[in-house]
């Protein structure tokens, strides 16, 4: 079975008045399904930059990137759009969520985008809320959720619509190790339906629970970790 | 092609977002409604005010019509002193008193250089001649110019055919003279020729000068033994209501169908063009002013859609990350501003209407809104919100999805 994700020679370059700055060199993986794999790194290493290609919200300047088995390199604006509205789902730090939005309405927010008919949409929604044990908190507001509700709304949200990649940008770092730890068992679920799942963390704790463990240090993929 | 489905969505989607920022909603929709407010106020009460002069308008002089330019190069007649005197043929006037629209018609000349001295004369005691105006009339002008009998007759068509040397006086003339009554035999010399008084008048007319004239039969204006010199003939002709503009046009050819051109028809202004002119003068200014109205209301929603799009970067930067397209953020940022301009719009024609409604029952008047207003009012406040939308959503549309959710 080919890789969900698969990453070639990827290069991405920025100008800068100062010149041309280069965020990653030289960059090769794959993520298969049902993977879950820790990105991590010091500040300014190149990880955000990785995950953002990754999710098709930037395009590398040299290399490619498989996307289940298509390249994503020649895709237009409107077509990443949608493979990203079909295949990606993404989880922040900070959440990211709607403040004038009930839990359910946030979770949903997604399947506005593919069409999904608003009746179908609420009850999709409400599943995914189950799934992650938030069944009781359908119609709170974001305001009155706290840091670990707060983020498992976020991790519903970001499978509701199916997709078979999960990215998340140091999904826990605005929570205690506690929560961390409840956010990770939803992450490992999740691999375990067979998603793809990159989480780029600072966390070690995190990192540790991840099958594998890829090092980002000056742009370059330095290191790889497998946990067996 | 556009999903219905998908703009009712974008549709849910603003509304929702409007209503989860609710005072600063309110506030912008405020900014726009007193625009709109100040816009239809103006326009309802300068329509209000206009109507009320055209319902004042004076029915009398609207239904006027004076056609002048009878020259001696005309129609004329050679009086007995050998001039050539103008003259308005008998039968041009029964053709003018033929048209559509025509009450009553008549010819009238006034008597012209040093007013002639006119005394009553027969009386005891004979008063002291009075320089008053002398006006030559045919019967028809009497009813053409409004002239009311106070006393004794009018002018008659014996008096004109049969030649009778009589005088029927405007009342301020009357009482000028010394003359309070008629009686059948009081003798009025105009210009030291007597003629028989027989008959008092006046009309409502303000500028009219039949009250302080002596007003003869139109055969004395050609008869050289009247000694008395009078301008060009003109015609005065009383119409029905409305028919005024037809009847000028038309009467120059009934009165002169070889040169109808070489004749001046004076017609009333319109009614419904003096209302225009009130209407345009007084609008000028207020409309500059609801349009100053209107530029604070737009910068105002332009202002907080601005801001909006700075504070909600990351949520459009989320919408972006999980399937919206630029177009469906444009859409939905369009969508809030143009629903807020229209909100506003129609709060201020509602307040618009009423104020104008509540003024007008204030002074009286009957308000006169025209019905475009009521659907111009909202229409406003949407282009307005469009308008001011339009660069933030554009903004908006345009952010970078990394960016947006990383800044």
């Amino acid at each position: 079975m080919p890789p969900i994700l698969d990453v070639r020679d990827v290069h991405r370059l920025f100008a800068s008045p100062a010149g041309t700055v280069t965020a990653l060199t030289d960059v090769n993986f794959q993520v298969g399904a049902g993977e879950l794999v820790a990105i991590i790194g010091p500040s300014g290493s190149g990880k955000s930059t990785l995950l953002n290609i990754l999710g098709l919200l930037d395009r590398p300047s040299s290399g490619s990137y498989l996307l289940r088995g298509s390249d994503t390199a020649h895709l237009a604006e409107r077509e990443r759009t949608r493979v990203r509205a079909q295949s990606i789902g993404f989880v922040f730090q900070a959440f990211h969520l709607v403040a004038h939005k009930t839990a359910w309405a946030n979770v949903a927010l997604p399947l506005l985008y593919t069409r999904v008919p608003h009746r179908d949409r609420r009850r999709r929604a409400e599943e995914q809320l189950h799934r992650v044990g938030l069944g009781h908190r359908l119609d709170a507001y974001p305001a009155t959720l706290s840091g670990g509700e707060k983020q498992r709304v976020a991790i519903a949200r970001a499978t509701v619509h199916g997709p078979s990649m999960l990215l998340c940008d140091e999904p826990t770092g605005n929570l205690d190790s506690e929560t961390s730890a409840t956010v990770m068992d939803l992450l490992d679920r999740m691999a375990g339906d067979g998603l793809a799942v990159v989480v780029v963390t600072h966390d070690p704790a995190v990192a540790a629970r991840a099958d594998r463990v890829l090092r980002v240090r000056d742009g370059r993929l330095a290191e790889v970790t497998g946990h067996g | 092609m556009v999903d219905p489905r998908s703009v009712l969505d974008i549709a849910r989607e603003s509304v929702e977002a409007i209503l989860g920022r609710r005072v600063r909603s309110l506030l912008t929709v405020a900014g726009v409604a007193f625009g709109v407010l100040a816009l239809v106020a103006t326009v309802g009460l300068t329509s209000t005010a206009a109507a009320q002069v055209s319902s004042r308008f004076d029915a009398l002089k609207a239904t006027r019509v004076t056609v002048e330019g009878f020259t001696a190069d005309g129609p004329s007649e050679t009086t007995a002193d050998g001039l050539l005197a103008p003259l308005v043929a008998p039968e041009a006037l029964t053709r003018v008193g033929g048209l559509n629209g025509v009450v009553s018609a008549g010819t009238v000349a006034v008597s012209r250089d040093a007013l002639p001295p006119v005394s009553k004369a027969g009386g005891r005691p004979s008063s002291a001649a009075v320089e008053t105006a002398v006006m030559a009339v045919s019967p028809g002008a009497f009813d053409a110019l409004g002239v009311e009998v106070v006393q004794g007759r009018a002018l008659d068509p014996v008096h004109e055919r049969e030649r009778h040397r009589v005088v029927v006086l405007g009342d301020i003339a009357a009482r000028t003279l010394g003359v309070d009554r008629v009686d059948g035999r009081s003798i009025v010399s105009i210009a030291g020729v007597p003629y028989l008084l027989v008959g008092i008048v006046t009309t409502p007319d303000f500028d009219s000068q039949a009250p302080l004239s002596a007003i003869v039969p139109a055969w004395v204006a050609r008869d050289p033994w009247s000694r008395l010199a009078f301008g060009d003939p003109y015609v005065v002709i009383r119409t029905k209501a409305g028919a005024a503009r037809q009847v000028g046009a038309e009467a120059k050819v009934a009165l002169d169908p070889d040169r109808p051109g070489r004749l001046v028809a004076q017609v009333p202004p319109d009614p419904e063009q003096l209302r225009a002119s009130v209407e345009t003068d007084t609008r000028a200014l207020f409309l500059a002013m609801a349009a100053v109205s209107l530029l604070i209301g737009a910068i105002g929603i332009g202002n907080t859609t601005l801001v909006a799009v700075l504070e909600r970067r990351h949520e459009i930067g989320l919408r972006r990350a999980v399937g919206a397209t630029r177009r469906s953020i444009l859409t939905q940022f369009l969508c809030e501003s143009g629903t807020l301009g229209l909100l506003g719009g129609a709060a201020g024609t509602l307040a618009g209407l009423d104020l104008t409604v509540g003024i007008a029952l204030a002074r009286d008047w009957t308000a006169a809104i025209p019905p475009w207003l009521i659907p111009a009012g909202p229409f406003t406040g949407l282009c307005v919100g469009l308008a001011a939308g339009a660069y933030p959503a554009t903004k908006a549309a345009h952010l970078e999805p990394a960016q947006a959710l990383t800044s």
